[in-house]
């Protein structure tokens, strides 16, 4: 019975942090009908800035995260200017590849300035609470705090402000959206901006146990592809839900299968979940 | 008002639109009579700013906005409901009208009048408030896609064939409410393939066929012409 807590609060923790990346995944995608596949490097790159920020310049690791949310935020509009923005006109495969060419060159980028070392953000949550016979590190409650906050701020912001519902409104009609005033190029450099942040906190709050390296954003933008195919392209609830299906199955099925199976469980719920519903849980038209 | 001098409009190397002009005074209700890809939407895309115009001039209020963005429109005081509404289909009837107010977001109490005056126009968008736009009938998007419009509090309202696919009854519900609009002040420009109606509530009316404007009179002329009844009317009436 200790263990299936254990478990389920691990599975928790992977779901809040899939889901900060999976969550900026779908809002881009819902703008640009394309996935970003340089987004999981986003993360990476997050995770780096906060560790730097704590390693080299000793600074608090929450002022730290929020560091890594503003240099993503800027990085994330640099993306949107300079690689996406001069293709909108060009046919959807063009901007696919140009995604595909972002990926490569971060991560390559990272390994030439920083190396391939796996490095791990300092752990200042390390104390273990014990809660009768189960036994969590705080760090881990902090990230799933931390992702229900983030969520709850998001879900204010897109249904509640005028601002954040214009990504939203642009990600429904694009013609519609122009007629009503809203400029969608401001629209774009927003959503990118928001989209980077999630992908930095979520970084911020896995770094001090999940480690930071290289190639974290690849392993991840995986995982937050098929989380968004299961919940359905561009629905922000079904990327909610489907973070959390994959990161409860992953965990119980590393530990009550196999952990080698962990990672073809994910794919193994993905052929499951699109034979039954091929749209995705939460297919646009059918919300 | 509204002065369009000799435009074309090109999709790639077919002509759409061919040195039309077409002129709306302040106050006026101007119907643009055509059939199916006789350039009417083709031409109220381009005012608004979705397509841009090859050649010739656009002006509103006496200045040039051939090359403006189509959200830089809606400042200047051009609202347009397309045919096919792009509403936002996943967000409430009031989400929709409050983001139609976009462009004066900050004048809330100005928000909070437009929207009751939408409200008195059609009142079943009031009961519907709540309804996502995508689930309501076509009559009633069509009135949710003319109130998102009238919330930017335009001085210029393009309206491209609202009677499509709408029973009898709706379109001449539609066609008073439009009327209204434009005693109340607000200038309009409305496309139309039911000349029966729309000559009824105009003022004055062109006729567009091919890509050319080949007619152009005051509305009770136009009803009276041999040609634009038998092309737009039905020659039994």
């Amino acid at each position: 019975m200790n263990l299936l807590i254990q478990q389920t609060v691990n599975g928790l923790t992977l779901g809040s942090i899939y889901c900060l990346v999976a969550l900026g995944l779908t809002l881009i995608y819902g703008i640009m009908e394309v996935p970003n596949f340089a987004h999981g490097h986003f993360y990476m790159i997050g995770g780096y800035v906060t560790f730097f920020m704590m390693t080299l310049y000793g600074i608090n690791y929450w002022v730290s995260a929020l560091i890594s949310g503003l240099v993503l935020a800027v990085c994330g509009i640099l993306l949107e200017r300079l690689v996406f923005n001069p293709m909108r006109h060009t046919p959807h495969s063009n901007q696919f590849i140009a995604a595909v060419g972002a990926m490569l060159f971060l991560e390559a980028s990272a390994r030439v300035l920083w190396g391939s070392d796996f490095r791990s953000i300092p752990a200042i949550y390390d104390k273990v609470l014990v809660f009768g016979g189960v036994r969590l590190t705080e760090q881990r409650l902090i990230i799933i705090a931390g992702a229900v906050v983030l969520m709850v701020v998001l879900y204010i912001f897109l249904k509640h402000t005028m601002i954040g519902s214009t990504i939203e409104a642009m990600a429904q009609n694009r013609d519609g959206a122009s007629l009503v005033g809203i400029d969608v190029n401001r629209v774009a450099m927003l959503t990118f901006a928001v989209a980077s942040i999630l992908a930095s906190a979520a970084a911020s709050l896995a770094g001090p146990i999940f480690l930071v390296y290289p190639a974290m954003g690849s392993l991840i933008i995986m995982k937050a592809f098929v989380i968004i195919v299961i919940g359905g392209m561009g629905s922000i609830p079904g990327a909610v839900l489907g973070s959390f299906i994959l990161g409860m199955t992953e965990s119980l099925g590393a530990t009550y299968i196999s952990s080698s199976y962990k990672d073809v469980i994910a794919f193994a719920i993905l052929v499951l979940i699109l034979s039954l519903k091929p749209s995705g849980l939460f297919a646009k038209g059918a919300r | 008002m509204l002065k369009i001098s000799g435009i074309n409009v090109s999709y790639g190397s077919y002509l759409a639109l061919r040195d039309v002009s077409i002129e709306v005074k302040k106050g006026e209700f101007v119907v643009l009579l055509g059939a199916n890809g006789a350039g009417k939407s083709t031409l109220f895309r381009t005012i608004s700013g979705l397509l841009k115009a090859t050649g010739g001039t656009i002006e509103f209020k006496g200045q040039k906005t051939n090359q403006l963005p189509a959200f830089k429109m809606v400042k200047l005081g051009i609202s347009q409901c397309l045919e096919g509404r792009a509403l936002f289909p996943y967000m409430s009837v009031k989400q929709n009208l409050l983001l139609g107010a976009y462009v004066r977001r900050h004048d809330k109490d100005g928000m909070k009048k437009s929207l009751a005056l939408v409200y008195d126009l059609f009142p079943v968008l009031k009961e519907k408030e709540n309804d996502l736009a995508g689930s309501l009938s076509g009559g009633q998007q069509q009135m949710a896609a003319i109130g998102r419009a009238l919330m930017s509090e335009p001085e210029l309202l393009l309206l491209d064939e609202p009677s499509v696919g709408l029973a009898p009854l709706v379109v001449q519900q539609v066609f008073d409410a439009v009327k209204l609009v434009n005693e109340a002040g607000t200038t309009v420009l409305l496309a139309e393939q039911n000349a029966h109606l729309a000559l009824k509530v105009s003022h004055r009316g062109y006729v567009l066929e091919n890509g050319r404007v080949v007619m152009h009179d005051r509305s009770d002329v136009l009803a009276g012409n041999e040609e634009v009844r038998k092309a737009y009317i039905g020659v039994s009436d």
